[in-house]
């Protein structure tokens, strides 16, 4: 049991009265402690403290109240009070960002190399930081694998396992730090900044790994973790999940199915997710079988996710989501077979092209959450 | 007393509307912090560059080429590039999302204004900024599924790219094959805009036509664009080469987002 310290519960009654400010629901002293229940005093103080940082401001008067009493003094929170730093870091690149608290991103930093992870990371807050704007609230980081409770307990990375990032990184930058798993922060991402209608989100990611990400209930619980060496056929002499759906095996596909249908739209040689979708889309039947078959196990995959989890949404990222809607069509069509419908129809599935700065930014909504209490 | 960094900013031009502007955003920075700030003009294509004395450089487009710029590191000079970039180089850069810009761009003509035959104003080949939004054209080609777009040459030369379109017009005589004219900066668009109404073609009802890039011209000649803040390049960029001044090692790209900016012509 943890017990509530004073400080715990002023930094949770702060962030109340923000969600209620940035949210609408109230935006004077009274409303804010009416849609709060704290008491009055109390609001008040958190506001001068808050307006004496600079979160919050007074912009005037409102309209008095049905009856007739003093005009209430109307207050706004202002985003550009502090940046914060988001930091997505990948197997050949760290992409970092630089938002306002509203999650606003003002620029993107990039670095493309391999090399150390560790270095890349650094670096790339390094840079950012020379470019604030405001004073730096807090920096949140997305890492490939699993993180639990800060550490990291797996990753392709291989240099990342066994470490608390955040609090290495904390000493070093002087801010608060979160640290989750790249699919994870892309969940919250997807949640925050997109336009979704899904309480209950889960992301796949297909890429150098296998990793889904969870965010349900608007990311009150959320987590991630590489499923990549899993086996989805029940043999044990399956390929696990990554190299199924890893590139070279999608090339031996291609060469395949084209062996197979000569003539068509399809080339190995020039073949990419882009082209593959592009020629299924106009009736090549080599690409079409290639879909298909990637279809297969992706629906695999899909069907045990949303049997566990019960999801809203299911959204498969990564680069094969470049081949669009032919393979969104195939899974969905692989998956009915292998759920019950009641299940299947209370679920979206869809597919969202890589953003290589979704995971920073989602990276910057968990830091926003864990500061703040906000997006 | 730490002495003041000798800076110089070394470009092609001092007058041209994007030089000028990246000058306008970093001089004031790096003057307020103390430093000496000189403009050297150097012809494009320079084979080597002299530093003369400056501390560091602030190095605008691809003015130098590489392999001066990495005797300029060996010199321990200090460097920044703006609008370019050198993956192979340490150097960091501040530049313009030309992917992201031109998917925004042509998101807007293919699925906000429904065009689908296109064609478009090549950039100088092989120059970073041209493969990359013409990249992000093919992209989007292939992801809406429209057909094949007829690539012109423009070299990033209005009247280059008049002079190609208007010999495609005449080859394709009476019905247009394309509802849309897409330039890979906005000053040939805009050239292109006189070519389309020169023939009495009605733009946007018959053709729409966008540039890559904002400035006064855009918005005289009301053509859509995807605007970049030049300024804040030269600004962000005089950050990063004073941070570099007092000991930090950076590296990697800075990229700035792009606006919409709907105009008349879609």
């Amino acid at each position: 049991m943890i017990k509530a310290t004073h400080e715990s519960l002023k930094r949770h009654n702060r962030q109340l009265v923000l969600r209620s400010l940035i949210s609408g629901q109230a935006n004077n002293r009274a409303a804010l402690a009416h849609v709060t229940g704290l008491a009055k005093p109390t609001v008040s103080d958190l506001i001068a403290e808050l307006i004496a940082h600079g979160y919050v401001r007074e912009i005037g008067l409102g309209v008095s109240t049905d009856t007739g009493g003093k005009r209430p003094t109307l207050l706004e929170f202002d985003p550009a009070a502090r940046q914060v730093i988001g930091v997505s870091l990948e197997h050949d690149c760290a992409v970092g960002v630089l938002a306002d608290l509203a999650g606003q991103i003002q620029i993107v930093h990039r670095i493309d190399s391999g090399g150390d992870p560790l270095r890349r990371l650094h670096a790339v807050i390094a840079a950012l930081r020379v470019q604030l704007d405001a004073p730096l609230l807090c920096i949140g980081v997305a890492v490939p694998g699993h993180v639990d409770g800060g550490l990291i307990r797996a990753s392709s990375l291989p240099t990342l396992i066994g470490q608390r990032l955040g609090d290495a990184l904390s000493a070093a930058h002087g801010a608060p730090v979160v640290v989750g798993s790249t699919t994870e922060y892309t969940a919250i991402g997807q949640l925050a900044f997109v336009q979704v209608q899904a309480r209950h989100l889960v992301m796949l990611l297909v890429g150098a790994t296998v990793e889904v990400g969870i965010a349900l209930v608007g990311a009150a619980y959320h987590n991630g973790s590489d499923i990549g060496s899993l086996r989805f056929t029940g043999q044990p002499t399956a390929p696990p999940l990554v190299e199924a759906l890893a590139w070279p095996r999608v090339l031996e596909r291609v060469r395949t199915a084209c062996a197979a249908h000569p003539g068509g739209l399809l080339t190995p040689e020039t073949v990419t997710y882009r082209r593959l979708g592009h020629a299924a889309t106009s009736g090549d039947a080599a690409a079409q079988r290639v879909i298909d078959e990637l279809a297969a196990v992706l629906a695999a995959v899909s069907a045990w996710t949303i049997a566990l989890i019960v999801p809203d949404q299911v959204v498969i990222t990564g680069a094969i989501a470049a081949i669009g809607a032919p393979l969104r069509d195939a899974v969905q069509r692989q998956i009915a077979p292998l759920l019950a419908s009641p299940l299947l129809e209370s679920v979206v599935l869809t597919l969202a092209e890589p953003d290589d700065r979704m995971a920073a930014a989602g990276a910057v909504a968990a830091a926003l959450r864990s500061e703040l209490g906000v997006l | 007393m730490t002495p003041s960094p000798r800076i110089a900013i070394v470009t092609t031009s001092d007058t041209d509307v994007f030089q000028q502007t990246v000058i306008a955003g970093a001089r004031p920075v790096l003057t307020a912090a103390g430093c000496t700030v000189r403009v050297d003009v150097v012809p494009y294509g320079t084979a080597w560059y002299e530093p003369n004395g400056a501390d560091a450089l602030l190095v605008i487009a691809d003015v130098l080429p590489d392999l001066a710029l990495e005797a300029m590191l060996m010199l321990g000079v200090r460097l920044v590039l703006v609008g370019h970039h050198v993956p192979t180089l340490p150097i960091p850069a501040v530049t313009c999302s030309n992917t992201a810009g031109m998917t925004q761009l042509l998101q807007h003509v293919v699925e906000t204004c429904g065009r689908r035959r296109l064609v478009y104003l090549r950039g100088l080949p092989g120059q970073q900024d041209a493969v990359e939004r013409e990249h992000a054209l093919l992209d989007t080609v292939l992801r809406c599924n429209l057909p094949a777009p007829v690539l012109l040459r423009g070299d990033f030369q209005p009247e280059t790219a008049a002079e190609s379109l208007a010999a495609y017009c005449d080859t394709a005589g009476a019905a247009l094959p394309f509802d849309a004219a897409i330039g890979a900066d906005y000053l040939m668009a805009a050239a292109a805009l006189n070519v389309l109404i020169n023939r009495g073609i009605r733009v946007p009802e018959h053709v729409a036509v966008a540039g890559f890039g904002d400035g006064e011209m855009a918005a005289l000649a009301q053509i859509t664009t995807v605007s970049i803040n030049v300024r804040e390049q030269g600004q962000r960029a005089a950050r990063l080469l004073l941070a570099q001044w007092h000991g930090a090692a950076i590296t990697g790209r800075t990229l700035l987002n792009t606006t919409l900016v709907v105009r008349a012509t879609t």
